[in-house]
């Protein structure tokens, strides 16, 4: 008997997956949870094993190809003591109810001629991009089309799980909850690096890192935004900070800058609602954000991710600091949850770790603005009185959609998180 | 025409004391036909503040002077027809069988001032505003040239939806009397005994063909070398035969140059591969086309482009000046009513915050001679060109239904994808063939297959029966036709 074992649901949200490598070959008698093949999901790389025992008949698709969820992964045959099946005549067809000769063998079966088995009812949907029936046009039905629209989903991206490949209602939702791939700035993240060799080697764009590159080109292409840099002086909030340290770790939090930075943008914010905001396109609307729900750009071994820590307004700089360290964490572990990955109004992330003076952010639309922190350095500054000292600097290079935030709005809002950082005393004065 | 729609009896009052104190809204429609009026509706409905402008009618061309009173008239033709042969079913009908043109056009003018009425009534009832007078843009402002001056209105969107007017060729003004658009066609006070309808097209054959049944003498003239240019070629073999059968005469290949009076009416010169002729005629109808109205609108103090004749939009209907729409005919093709109405839903849903785009995959189209025209998806040609395809025809005498109308002429056809069995396009071309394409509208818009349609149970007997036999007969499945 055959069975066609179909890419089940990996994780909440993920709509399709990649294969990286087959850990079977057609051929092979597999066991009950046995490795098939190894994928990637926009989230992580894991193995999925073979829910029956079996001899593999066919594969659906090579490493690099991407399949939706509920699409052929595996064709197996399921007795294995068997000899080779011939194909035998499955469902009765309904030939003696109709009263013309001929059509029944017309009907679509006939189709699967050269498959080793008859395949078991309605042969399953074939993935999107393979499905003939489209020929390149995603059906779906307009009430269908209208929700895609509604939850901001590229309807032809979806993968159909419906008959023929059709999207579902369903289908979009999954679509709509996958994760935003993460912003990343222009200078960091290449793609993975080619392995060096005489030869071009043409490297398909798959999975996250097509995800981040359609979110960049689409930032790039709707949001005019520039880039303006403020150099800061951060030795009173090294020395603030060294003397926190300690006290923070003893209540098992690790005190980062990041935490102040925050709060000196939250606090600003206050003046500037304008820079905690998103764009509605459509609507031609700009979505002021009452809270300030700030993602922190986080690299991880399955690429950039943004969490989130929602009403930093609210928070202290060292319930940030826990926060950030617990969350931070989990996203590097793939545990965190899609809530605890989207829904960002305003974006940090941090730069200057391997090297580089200072970068560029591209946006993480629909926000209208981005903070670039880069590395604090020590460097030789002419002082008020002239003399010359050892100051600890760092350039903050935020981006601002200009449509939204002129020039002047944005040298003005830093200006405020400079002196903040600049003089951490003025913090006390912003305690509750 | 329409004596009732006098403009004093619907123009809006209340917008005099909304004059006093406010002129801004939170979006305006510029033309109430019908693009602008569902537009106006579906906007008061989601709440925002909308004013509703047109220079004429509430209803538009559409309502007042196009599609209703011309089938208003097409039926009163058809009927007057049906009198006069009613013979064959075994109906004497004794004495003289005439039209009275007055009457029929208080009975049109009736039906047009429902309508139209109605019209005023659902946008006051959703609480649209509404004035008539003669809108342009001048910038952010639309100014508005009404009877008591002008009104200066300022909104967050504007949504123009000016349509079209016929076009006009030379040698032949409409000021003229005995030069006639559609609308001056429809509200003849006479039967012209002698009418030429320059253009074949299809607002020319149904005029043609309706004013040949209330007892005029018809002459088409077409610069192309076939009536219906661009229509199913099986569709026009059926027309053809149709005219022939009316005694309508179709110069094609033939340029129509002026007219001049004569002694008894007026002559229309025309000329052709032959030579040139002189038609009489009491009457000439031009119908060569329809304009759209984009122009002396103010359009490029608001930065608002053209892209042709059109107004260039995006496919959410927003011209360059994003807080301005354009609609309609005077956005893009097909100058179809259906097309504007949905575009005006779409449109207001856009400004009242949802996230909507111009995503139809098919606006049909019908055509009101006799007999009928109606299509949806592909045609025949585009579909070939897309790649392999199977048609399925069946011939109206081949439906029971069709035979107790009396009125055989005509077929169904179903075109499908030939891998996918997908359903491309559907012609059909017969009696009712406008009542019956909405099936396959639908059908095309949920990426139906032949087979779907052909398995669904139609009840018997319809005319319907057909397009369930058309889609069977695409899969060599027919049951009474020969399949080939």
């Amino acid at each position: 008997m055959s069975f066609i074992f179909e890419v089940p649901e990996v994780g909440e949200g993920v709509v399709e997956i990649e294969i990286s490598e087959w850990k079977v070959a057609v051929g092979d008698v597999v066991d009950v949870d046995q490795a098939l093949c190894e994928i990637t999901t926009d989230k992580a790389s894991m193995d999925i094993p073979s829910p029956k025992r079996g001899r593999v008949v066919k594969l659906y698709g090579e490493p690099g190809d991407i399949l939706g969820v509920h699409t052929p992964l595996v064709e197996l045959e399921l007795d294995t003591s068997a000899p080779a099946p011939a194909p035998k005549a499955e469902a009765p067809a309904p030939a003696a109810e109709k009263p013309a000769p001929a059509p029944a063998a017309k009907a679509e079966p006939a189709k699967a001629a050269p498959a080793p088995a008859p395949a078991p009812a309605p042969a399953a949907p074939a993935g999107p991009a393979s499905d003939p029936a489209s020929r390149g046009v995603t059906k779906a039905t307009p009430a269908v089309r209208r929700h895609a629209r509604e939850l901001g989903v590229d309807v032809a991206t979806v993968p159909g799980t419906g008959p023929k490949g059709r999207v579902s209602h369903a289908d979009l939702e999954k679509a709509a909850s996958a994760p935003a791939p993460a912003p990343a700035t222009s200078s960091a993240h290449a793609a993975a690096p080619v392995a060096s060799t005489a030869e071009d080697k043409r490297v398909p764009i798959r999975g996250i890192r097509r995800k981040i590159a359609q979110r960049m080109q689409a930032a790039k292409q709707t949001s005019p935004h520039f880039t303006y840099v403020e150099e800061i002086d951060f030795t009173e909030l090294v020395r603030v900070r060294s003397a926190l340290k300690p006290r923070a770790a003893a209540m098992g939090v690790k005190l980062t800058y990041i935490p102040f930075i925050a709060k000196a943008v939250s606090v600003a914010m206050r003046q500037f609602p304008e820079v905690n905001a998103v764009m509605d396109e459509a609507a031609s609307e700009l979505v002021v954000r009452g809270s300030h729900d700030f993602g922190f750009a986080v690299d991880t071994p399955n690429g950039l991710m943004v969490p989130v820590i929602r009403g930093v307004q609210n928070k202290s700089v060292l319930a940030l600091a826990e926060e950030m360290g617990d969350l931070f964490a989990r996203t590097r572990d793939g545990k965190a949850t899609r809530t605890e990955l989207s829904g960002s109004s305003f974006t940090l992330t941090s730069v200057g770790n391997i090297g580089g003076v200072l970068a560029t952010p591209i946006l993480n639309t629909p926000e209208v603005a981005i903070l670039g922190i880069n590395a604090i350095r020590k460097r030789a500054m002419v002082m008020d009185d002239d003399s010359i000292a050892v100051r600890h600097m760092a350039y903050l290079s935020p981006s601002f959609d200009h449509r939204i935030i002129d020039g002047a709005i944005a040298a003005k809002f830093i200006k405020v998180v400079k002196d903040l950082i600049e003089h951490p005393e003025v913090f006390l004065m912003e305690l509750a | 025409m329409g004596r009732a729609l006098s403009k004093g009896s619907l123009r809006n009052t209340r917008i005099e004391e909304i004059q006093m104190s406010d002129t801004h809204y939170q979006a305006i429609v510029i033309g109430a036909g019908p693009g602008g009026y569902p537009c106006g509706i579906r906007l008061a409905q989601l709440g925002v503040k909308t004013l509703v402008v047109d220079k004429e009618f509430w209803g538009g061309v559409c309502l007042n002077v196009g599609c209703i009173p011309s089938k208003a008239l097409i039926t009163a033709g058809k009927r007057f027809k049906q009198i006069k042969t009613a013979d064959m079913m075994g109906i004497n009908v004794t004495g003289d069988v005439s039209i009275d043109m007055g009457k029929l056009q208080e009975w049109k003018g009736g039906i047009v001032n429902k309508l139209t009425s109605g019209v005023g009534t659902l946008l006051d009832a959703n609480g649209a505003d509404r004035i008539m007078g003669t809108a342009r843009l001048d910038g952010d402002t639309v100014v508005v040239s009404t009877e008591d001056g002008e009104k200066r209105f300022t909104a967050d969107h504007i949504v123009i939806a000016t349509g079209s007017r016929p076009i006009q060729i030379p040698g032949f003004e409409f000021k003229d009397a005995p030069v006639l658009d559609s609308t001056k066609a429809l509200a003849l006070e006479e039967v012209p005994g002698k009418l030429v309808v320059i253009g074949g097209g299809y607002i020319g054959l149904e005029m043609g063909m309706m004013f040949s049944k209330l007892g005029s003498e018809v002459t088409v003239v077409e610069m192309m070398d076939s009536v219906l240019p661009g229509f199913d070629k099986d569709a026009i073999k059926i027309i053809k035969r149709s005219l022939k059968k009316s005694g309508i005469d179709v110069l094609t290949k033939t340029k129509a140059l002026g007219w001049e009076k004569a002694d008894s009416g007026i002559v229309v010169n025309v000329e052709n591969a032959k030579g040139a002729k002189a038609i009489e005629a009491d009457y000439v109808l031009v119908t060569v086309g329809r304009f759209p109205n984009g122009e002396n609108l103010g359009l490029e103090t608001a930065g608002v482009e053209m892209d042709g004749r059109f107004i260039k939009t995006d496919n959410q209907r927003r011209t360059t000046n994003p807080k301005i729409f354009a609609i309609g005919d005077v956005a893009c093709q097909p100058m179809l009513a259906h097309k504007a109405t949905y575009e005006g839903e779409l449109v207001a849903e856009i400004i009242g915050g949802h996230n909507r785009v111009y995503d139809a995959r098919t606006v049909p189209a019908v055509v009101f001679t006799d007999p009928e025209i109606a299509t949806a998806g592909m045609s025949e040609e585009e579909a070939k060109a897309r790649g392999e395809i199977k048609v399925g025809k069946v011939p109206y005498a081949a439906v029971g239904r069709s035979l107790t109308t009396g009125e055989t002429d005509g077929f169904f056809k179903v075109i499908g994808d030939a891998e996918t069995k997908e359903i491309l396009g559907v012609v059909v071309c017969g009696v009712n063939a406008s009542d019956l394409i909405s099936e396959a509208a639908l059908a095309i818009e949920m990426h139906t297959e032949l087979l779907d349609m052909g398995l669904t149970i139609h009840p018997h007997p319809t005319l319907g029966e057909g397009m369930m036999e058309a889609a069977k007969a695409a899969l060599g499945e027919a049951i009474h036709i020969v399949n080939r």
